[in-house]
């Protein structure tokens, strides 16, 4: 009998034991385990998304907003009419619906019908009281200008994961600033996953999204892109950019360049079309990177301003090439003034010989050339200057006009503004201000470096001035404005020579020359009815500038 | 006996009472968030409708339905030669 009752209770002892065991490591062993599944049984959690920021040009005006847009779902399960009646019903009201396949299908509670639906629609839908439709709202971005400066917006798609993401443009530099934080609401459910109304509930707010303010001034962005659009009809040309700028500090007023996009439906355009062709495509600038060459020249010592070319009677040849002026005609005894305003690529060559290689490599470097400006836009790229010792007597000949030379027109505009305010190189800037809730970051304007000294603007600005007065686009300048300016006409570069038909043709300017208030580039790929920039580039040039004249009151004088 | 009748009566009532003003200050609470979120939602769609209609170019639609030139479109708009008038 003893011997029984110890059997027994060595098994009520092991069960035990077996059970403190077990509740040992289910109680202090997997507490955090357990509890955390716990906790996800009893709570249900709700993303609360946070608004993107909003994006505003330098009057307030909204540029870029949200707007409420809706999924129309059907839940198969709760359809009381057919699949086929709730269509024929529905394509009343939505024409271009195309019924999923898995609508028939019973078991699904969620089949998505239609999304991007407007309130009003969502409304006509509502009204129809069908019951098994359901609605789900989410922002997506609005345009109220269209696609006014969609280069420079770029846009907001989704990433890997189904989330917005902002790409090209400020949306994707200032993704971050723009996407905000999302929130989080915890609530206790019921058995059948449903949110309790007066459970415990937990809630991390979102942070929402900042808002950009730019320096961009809508009219002078609307103007330019008017402009621009009847200059590629009226010039026959392929595409075209125009970008303005406050050389004072380097604000960007305007960005537009076509063909463009719509960043609403961005996903109906080609891909190419996205990247922006002011700071993302290179090219060869043409006679308007004369004026950084004679700036050089002069500013170096080794040049004067009145000094008479000794090598302008006729062509020069350098090694196996020779090079001649646009029209092949040569002025012996030409000053450097003289050579701005005939653009003579002879009298260039005479300047950069005298300049020599290494100071001309220097203030390539000093114009910000074979690096990005660093403008607050996401795809700029900065085309490599050739290695200092790689440049041969002819890319140096070449390059003192503009050919032989990659550069971005953002470079491009960002250096010749350097002319334009006293010889500062500054930092293109897109943003004025970011603002969030109680806090407002002014961006400053940012100063690169001096490339040349202010004796140097003086003259060059006059010489500038010359160009535009006695140049061959004098006829189309507005009269009573001093305007500072070079046209240019460059050459297309094909698989290892210069294509024989097509140009680029520019325009590069100032205006007022005596307290410039913008720098403006103007640049027409193959224009068709006429290769030069005096007579597509410039005449569209000085078209946008009555505007800015006209918007902004500057007088004549 | 009576009075611990009494007390459970008293508790129970003093537990209904504070329920009740549970729920009504949750569905307060609830109505108050819903009127916000329709007060946002509308204060974004008349954000947008201001927006859309002071757009420029919808300023240039409505103009030229009236039948006006907007500047931009009037290829010489020489301010001297008014100026000389």
């Amino acid at each position: 009998m003893d011997q029984r009752l110890r059997y027994l209770f060595l098994f009520f002892l092991i069960g035990f034991l077996a059970v403190i065991i077990k509740l040992f490591y289910w109680q202090i062993i997997e507490n955090k385990r357990l509890s955390d599944l716990a906790i996800k049984q009893y709570y249900t959690s709700k993303e609360i998304p946070a608004e993107r920021g909003k994006i505003y040009t330098q009057d307030n005006f909204p540029l870029v907003m949200n707007k409420e847009n809706h999924l129309l779902y059907a839940n198969p399960q709760e359809l009381k009419i057919p699949p086929e009646q709730l269509v024929t019903i529905l394509k009343t009201i939505l024409p271009e619906l195309k019924p999923p396949s898995q609508l028939s299908d019973r078991k699904l509670m969620w089949v998505p019908l239609v999304k991007n639906l407007d309130s009003s629609t969502k409304k006509s839908i509502e009204d129809l009281k069908i019951a098994g439709l359901g609605f789900e709202s989410m922002d997506k971005r609005y345009y109220p200008e269209a696609s006014m400066a969609a280069h420079l917006l770029g846009f907001v798609g989704e990433d890997s994961e189904g989330k917005e993401k902002g790409y090209f443009g400020l949306e994707g530099y200032y993704d971050n600033e723009l996407k905000g934080k999302a929130g989080i609401k915890y609530y206790e459910k019921d058995a059948l996953g449903r949110p309790i109304p007066l459970s415990e509930q937990l809630e991390e707010k979102p942070i929402e999204g900042r808002n950009l303010f730019l320096n961009l001034d809508r009219e002078v962005q609307f103007a330019i892109e008017y402009r621009l659009k009847k200059g590629l009809e009226k010039y026959g040309a392929s595409s075209g950019l125009v970008i303005v700028m406050n050389p004072k500090n380097g604000a960007i007023l305007g960005m537009a360049s076509f063909p463009s996009y719509d960043p609403e439906k961005y996903y109906l355009f080609d891909q190419e079309l996205y990247r922006n062709p002011a700071i993302s495509f290179d090219f060869e600038p043409g006679s308007i990177f004369k004026v950084l060459v004679m700036a050089a020249g002069i500013d170096s010592g080794r040049i004067k301003p009145d000094e008479v070319c000794g090598r302008c009677e006729g062509p020069r040849k350098i090694g196996e090439y020779t090079i001649k002026t646009w029209n092949d005609k040569y002025f012996p005894g030409s000053t450097m003034t003289d050579i701005l305003v005939h653009s003579d690529n002879v009298g260039m060559v005479y300047v950069v010989e005298k300049l020599g290689k290494e100071r001309f490599y220097d203030y390539l470097d000093r114009f910000g050339f074979g690096r990005k400006t660093g403008i607050d836009l996401q795809g700029e790229i900065s085309p490599k200057l050739r290695d200092k010792e790689d440049w041969r007597e002819i890319d140096l000949a070449t390059a003192s006009f503009g050919q032989g030379i990659a550069a971005t027109p953002i470079q491009i505009l960002a250096a010749v503004s350097a002319i334009a305010n006293g010889g500062n190189l500054y930092q293109p800037q897109v943003v004025k201000s970011i603002v969030e809730e109680k806090k407002t970051i002014t961006l400053k304007p940012v100063k690169v470096g001096k490339p040349i000294s202010e004796t140097t603007v003086k003259i060059i600005t006059q010489m500038m001035v010359e160009a535009v007065e006695k140049g061959e686009a004098k006829w189309a300048k507005p009269k009573g404005y001093v305007i500072a300016g070079k046209t240019g006409t460059a050459q297309i570069p094909i698989a290892g020579h210069y294509d024989p038909e097509k140009t680029i043709a520019s325009f590069i300017g100032f205006a007022p020359a005596n307290d410039p208030k913008f720098a403006m580039l103007v640049t027409l790929r193959e224009p068709k009815t006429s290769p030069w920039g005096s007579e597509t580039a410039a005449p569209l040039w000085f078209e946008i500038a009555k505007d800015i004249f006209r918007l902004w009151k500057i007088k004549a004088g | 006996m009576k009075k611990l009748l009494a007390i459970l009566i008293m508790v129970i009532l003093l537990q209904a009472v504070f329920l009740s003003k549970e729920v009504a200050y949750g569905e307060s609470a609830y109505r108050l968030e819903r009127e916000i979120m329709s007060l946002k939602k509308e204060n974004q769609s008349l954000e947008i409708l201001i927006a859309s209609k002071t757009s420029l170019s919808s300023l240039l639609t409505k103009a030229e339905e009236l039948g006006m030139d907007p500047v931009l479109t009037i290829a010489k708009n020489n301010e001297t030669v008014a100026f000389n008038r």
